[in-house]
């Protein structure tokens, strides 16, 4: 499998109804050769709609998908010979570890002695062979889970097409699965479209994110980039955890406006709109009234008081629930940092640093 | 009293046993001409008399066929059933249910009246000019096929169907997308999956099969005799009681045996059609 071995997709406005609920509206995409791109949506999205469109199993009512620049949709699944792991596995019961793999390549009508040999190959890429001779039945959901992606990888598709991975299986296992995942697609150089609606996952592993709601692409990018730069409360509530802060927006010199609710104030970034996102883990905690407070407090960090309404240690962090003039705001702090840990009821300080902050256009809440 | 729910069936165990177990167990003696004399003669009369041999070699070729035919077109209906949307599967289960449900000796007798010399199929056909003389449909082995495999089919449908909406739909789906055609996907997945409800249906069908009476009777019109006939005859006609039961106890031990062996291979809760 040479480096290059990776299919360029794209999907031009891509359409799919099911009866009258229209499950994937005008969906243009653009998946690079080798890329690791992950669907990241809510149940519902339409994102395993996209992937089996891309597969073959869906017909759109629109739209067109490419492979390398030649039109695909007119093919059944078997022409475009993409590797699916399927969620579930849907590996062949009847069929030990060594026939599920091999059996792309008896379709293919490979000669025994290569077969043997790429099998044995894809096998040993995904830490299978002594299990060459179980049936499924035998295995765990880890071993299984390898058995499918064994299977898809065997023939040398151009794109790798990944549903739901690894929903079934525990947590520990999963984050162990997507190194393993994310080290395979580096060593493969194929494309590889992973469906998912565990944010974790799609941030561990994809060079890219494309969040989806309601049939709709909402936002793609790099996961580090959506993270801190969300276009809409969708997307900073379905990526990681956001505190959401509205009122009265006056502008400021210098792209800076405040925000104004009851007797506090804010200082943000001018954006999009008048609804402040930010991230739990940006906001400081301290003892509330602290003495040291500097004088002319500078535009570069928002201060806010407020009262503790529940302080949980989780280990690594503690999470504390703070009751502002903005509504219950939660913070994460680093518990190694967090200082005398607050208690319920206190008064506290929080602060953050203004370019933390986030505008948003206003929408209901999901 | 701590299972008063005990005496609820009691009555159905003294009927059984009555009515059912006490005569078989009367039967069972007088295979071995009990209560005159003991011996194997009437077992030995099955291997050795060349009537019963042949009426045993037509039996089993004929429910062989019957079976085969049977799990063939049964396997196409479920799959139809299994794969169809829910108003055509629901007309379909109808279709198959409401014969199912028609007197056994109704429908020999509405297969006689179609496939007769003079039956409508054979007036059309002649009609039409597509043969010359009638063809000969019943009162021969072709006859007493098509009734039995038309009693036959719900038996293999049934199950193949309850074993069909469980299969994995991902399954086909994904030799589909490692490169199946679907014929491919469909013989070297599908078929193989459902094998162990073939295989039950099979012999669920097979069972039955053996125990035929009245459809072999009437579209078998006397030349076609098999194994529940010969019994009937032995019992009513012949008036050979001994003989009549020895073939019974090796048609009973025939049955249990297969359905041992159907238990062994797929679990007897499949067979049955519980969980």
């Amino acid at each position: 499998m040479s480096g290059a071995s990776g299919g360029a997709l794209s999907l031009r406005g891509v359409t799919k109804d099911f009866g009258r609920t229209r499950a994937v509206e005008d969906v243009t995409l653009e998946i690079a050769q080798g890329e690791f791109v992950s669907l990241l949506g809510p149940s519902g999205s339409g994102k395993s709609t996209i992937l089996m469109a891309i597969a073959g199993f869906v017909a759109p009512e629109r739209g067109e998908i490419l492979l390398d620049g030649r039109p695909i949709l007119g093919l059944p699944p078997e022409q475009r010979a993409f590797g699916v792991v399927f969620q579930g596995y849907a590996l062949f019961p009847h069929m030990t570890v060594a026939g599920n793999v091999e059996y792309p390549l008896k379709l293919r009508g490979i000669p025994r002695a290569e077969r043997r040999e790429r099998l044995a190959k894809a096998l040993d890429q995904v830490r299978l062979g002594p299990l060459a001779g179980r049936y499924p039945r035998q295995l765990s959901g880890g071993q299984q889970q390898r058995v499918a992606l064994a299977r898809a990888l065997v023939f040398e598709p151009p794109v790798i097409l990944l549903d739901e991975p690894l929903s079934a299986l525990d947590k520990k296992l999963r984050v162990d699965l997507q190194i393993e995942l994310k080290a395979l697609h580096e060593r493969l150089g194929t494309t590889f479209v992973n469906v998912t609606h565990d944010q974790e996952e799609a941030m561990n592993m994809s060079d890219r994110i494309v969040i989806l709601n309601e049939g709709r692409i909402l936002q793609s990018g790099a996961p580090e980039a959506l993270y801190n730069a969300p276009a809409s409360r969708f997307v900073a509530d379905f990526l990681g955890r956001a505190n959401f802060l509205s009122g009265e927006l006056s502008p400021l010199a210098d792209g800076l406006a405040r925000l104004t609710r009851g007797g506090a104030a804010v200082t943000v970034r001018a954006g999009a709109g008048s609804l402040l996102a930010l991230r739990p883990e940006r906001i400081s905690v301290r003892a509330g009234g602290a003495a040291d407070r500097p004088a002319g407090d500078g535009p570069a960090t928002n201060r806010l008081a407020g009262r503790v309404a529940s302080a949980v240690f989780n280990g690594a962090q503690v999470l504390y629930r703070v009751e502002t003039d903005f509504g219950e705001i939660l913070a994460i702090e680093p518990s190694f940092r967090a200082e005398g840990h607050l208690a319920r009821g206190d008064a506290a300080e929080l602060s953050w640093p203004v370019e933390a902050g986030v505008l948003l256009p206003e929408e209901p809440a999901p | 009293m701590t299972r008063p729910y005990l005496l609820f069936v009691l009555p159905a165990v003294a009927l059984v046993g009555l009515m059912f177990l006490l005569p078989l167990g009367w039967l069972a003696a007088l295979s071995f001409g009990l209560p005159e004399s003991f011996g194997l003669e009437h077992y030995e009369a099955i291997v050795t008399s060349p009537g019963i041999r042949s009426m045993l070699w037509t039996t089993l070729r004929l429910v062989t066929i019957t079976t085969l035919v049977s799990l063939v077109l049964g396997y196409l209906v479920a799959f139809a059933m299994a794969h169809l949307g829910e108003t055509q599967r629901l007309m379909l289960t109808l279709f198959v249910l409401v014969p199912f449900w028609l007197s056994v000796l109704a429908r020999a007798l509405a297969w006689l009246i179609l496939l007769r010399h003079n039956g409508l199929l054979n007036e059309a056909l002649t009609g039409a000019g597509l043969v010359e003389r009638p063809l000969q449909l019943v009162r021969n082995e072709l006859g007493v096929i098509i009734g039995m495999v038309h009693f036959l089919i719900p038996y293999a449908v049934f199950p193949l169907f309850a074993a069909m909406t469980t299969v994995d739909r991902r399954l086909v789906m994904a030799a589909r997308s490692v490169g199946a055609r679907p014929w491919r996907a469909f013989t070297d997945v599908y078929v193989p999956v459902t094998l162990p409800a073939i295989f039950g249906a099979g012999v669920l069908v097979f069972i039955f099969g053996l125990g035929f009476y009245v459809t072999p009777a009437i579209l078998g019109g006397g030349r076609v005799v098999m194994l529940s006939e010969y019994i009937s005859v032995s019992v009513l006609q012949t008036l050979r009681w001994a003989q009549a039961g020895a073939l019974s106890m090796v048609l009973l031990l025939s049955v249990i045996a297969l359905v041992w062996l159907v238990a062994r291979a797929i679990g007897f809760r499949r067979l049955a059609g519980v969980g």
